[in-house]
């Protein structure tokens, strides 16, 4: 979806020299957030209260949430739908 | 010289067989079950896990066989658990044995846990005794997370009676929380948002989890609060504020006017 209104997001809980053999061996090349960086007060998984993993969440071109589950095919149709809205507008 | 060995021979065999039966006498009051109900606990225990291992070993050569079988050709089917079912009268019997005393309630707790796969009466029944023998004990801690099943396994009424029990009378406060969760996981799932019906299940699970420390409770209840309340559909998601996995910082909010697909991933 090169040059479409989309962003892939990771949030990685991974040791962060995991994350990037994950990362180099799966060449993946979109950005992740370190969940829990050193210093950091809470991680980021707390605050958005995932317990459950892999969560996916979209959002919209405003940042509203548009679907928050497991459910990997389903998000991706959503995001789908939300891209092909937001290109046309 | 053989008269002399005769009566020696004799006095040999009659000893051999006076040792014998003295021998024979000792191995029965071993077999007197002088053991403690804990030691009772962990025999059956060592037995389960030995049949355990046997049913896992078994399952992986049918796996095994399965993967190397011709197409069409008809497989033993899996199963789907250990033959805990061929306990169950043991743990029973024991549970029996210790009735009304704290010495039943491992043996019950096995049955309620692990023996209602097999034979779901028995189970319940196990459950309906803990709960109206046992509700102080502390051993009910260990099954604590299954409270809400009661809803399942039970009428509302009975299920109903059975938390309020434990709610009452548990001295462990983790017990008292799962047992009010168990009563207020629909409202906090499905109640609308802001409704007094919702709001009532917030404050009571609230009050239950005073020191309470127990993560997959309180993830459970996030997801009937915190995660209605902040993350329903159509809400706008907080910023994240963050380091990349290079340790360069990034907003979330850098991708503001696009779609932005959100992976919370890793070996989790």
């Amino acid at each position: 979806m090169k040059d479409q209104p989309f962003a892939l997001i990771g949030v990685n809980s991974d040791e962060l020299e995991t994350a990037k053999k994950a990362v180099a061996s799966n060449k993946l090349n979109w950005r992740s957030f370190q969940n829990s960086p050193a210093g950091a007060e809470a991680s980021i998984s707390s605050e958005w209260f995932v317990t459950g993993w892999p969560t996916i969440v979209v959002l919209d071109a405003e940042m509203r949430i548009r679907y928050r589950g497991h459910n990997g095919e389903a998000a991706t149709k959503i995001a789908k739908e939300l891209v092909a809205q937001t290109a046309n507008e | 010289m053989q008269a002399r060995l005769i009566p020696t021979l004799l006095l040999a065999m009659l000893f051999a067989a006076g040792s014998r039966s003295l021998v024979a006498q000792d191995a029965a009051e071993a077999q007197e079950p002088q053991v403690t109900p804990s030691e009772h606990f962990d025999a059956l225990e060592e037995e389960v896990a030995a049949a355990e291992d046997a049913w896992r070993e078994e399952q992986r050569v049918l796996v095994e066989k399965a993967e190397q079988a011709e197409p069409g050709e008809s497989m033993p089917a899996l199963s789907m658990m250990p033959p805990y079912g061929k306990f169950v009268p043991r743990f029973l019997a024991a549970a029996e044995d210790y009735a009304g005393s704290e010495d039943a309630v491992p043996f019950l707790i096995w049955i309620a846990s692990r023996g209602i796969g097999a034979d779901q009466e028995a189970g319940k029944q196990a459950i309906m005794t803990l709960v109206e023998n046992h509700a102080k004990s502390p051993s009910l801690a260990q099954i604590s997370y299954s409270l809400p099943q009661l809803l399942n396994l039970f009428s509302a009424e009975e299920a109903l009676g059975m938390l309020g029990k434990l709610q009452r009378e548990s001295p462990v406060a983790s017990v008292r929380a799962w047992a009010v969760f168990a009563r207020v996981a629909d409202p906090l799932a499905k109640a609308p948002l802001g409704s007094d019906l919702h709001e009532a299940a917030k404050k009571e699970i609230r009050a239950a989890m005073q020191g309470v420390d127990d993560p997959y409770l309180k993830g459970q209840i996030a997801q009937g609060i915190e995660v209605r309340e902040k993350f329903s559909t159509g809400m706008v998601a907080p910023d994240i504020e963050g380091v990349d996995l290079d340790g360069q910082s990034f907003k979330l909010s850098n991708y503001r006017g696009q779609v932005i697909f959100l992976d919370f991933w890793g070996d989790w």
